[in-house]
């Protein structure tokens, strides 16, 4: 079963057997409760198929990581909204799919909204703030992505842009 | 430039019937304009803006291959398929 798969559960990777073991864990054989109780926590395990790999969900943290991660990302957008200026951003990855390379794009402000454009591929994405117009700009370049792997049915422009975004997705 | 004219469901519903695209909703709307059936142009409309703003405004014209007046055109009436398929056979 693959992260994809667990659906809801979002699982917090401890990595491998070696970081357990530097985190106290100790000989490796221990059961999965006596991990979960270690934690002290609501937590699931999961062994993945891949050896040494082991996955423990620990509910709570990543509520908490996820709601920091979205607090954050507002505290930059709002201080972004009251620049005048916009230093290019880097996209590091898309909405479900990472890159070998990141993008560069460019935020503007244009009357109450803003325009997030990508420099190397001509797409936009529109928002109310710049954490949302940068958000559409990754779905827009994700739409694409997954437009160009449907068929090669585009003119020659866009067969290169085609080719540059295949190399660069993950 | 006629953007405070128009709403973004407006630039839409133009391409739909006259350019015969075909939009995916997701966040924003997007579509390709098909040329002799081969994928040429993409447009993203955003969602619920009117007035639309110059810069998106310009930003969807461009992304059609068209000046703003021509977009200002297409939106109004004046340019039809036919024409609009001229400018952009003229410019590629």
């Amino acid at each position: 079963m693959s992260i994809e798969e667990l659906g809801d559960v979002h699982p917090v990777v401890i990595s491998n057997i070696n970081e357990l073991y530097l985190r106290g864990w100790g000989s490796g054989k221990a059961t999965d409760e006596d991990f979960v109780a270690f934690l002290d926590r609501p937590a699931k395990i999961h062994h993945l198929p891949v050896p040494k790999h082991t996955v423990v969900y620990d509910e709570k943290i990543n509520y908490r990581l996820e709601s920091l991660e979205q607090e954050i990302a507002e505290l930059k957008s709002h201080a972004l909204s009251q620049q005048s200026s916009y230093a290019p951003i880097q996209i590091a990855r898309l909405i479900s799919k990472s890159l070998k390379k990141p993008l560069t794009a460019l935020l503007e402000k244009d009357e109450d909204g803003f325009i997030a454009r990508s420099t190397d591929v001509p797409i936009y994405g529109f928002g109310d703030d710049p954490y949302e117009a940068t958000t559409n700009l990754r779905h827009e370049l994700e739409s694409l992505y997954f437009d160009f792997l449907e068929d090669d049915n585009f003119s020659p422009d866009w067969l290169d842009i085609k080719k540059f975004l295949m190399s660069i997705v993950d | 430039m006629k953007n405070s004219q128009f709403h973004t469901k407006k630039v839409k519903s133009v391409c739909e019937k006259k350019l015969e695209i075909k939009f995916r909703n997701g966040k924003e709307s997007n579509g390709w304009f098909l040329l002799d059936g081969i994928k040429t142009k993409r447009i993203t409309v955003p969602k619920g803006r009117k007035p639309i703003p110059p810069k998106t405004y310009k930003t969807m014209a461009g992304q059609l291959g068209l000046s703003v007046d021509e977009f200002d055109s297409l939106l109004e009436c004046p340019l039809k398929l036919k024409g609009y398929i001229e400018i952009i056979s003229n410019s590629s």
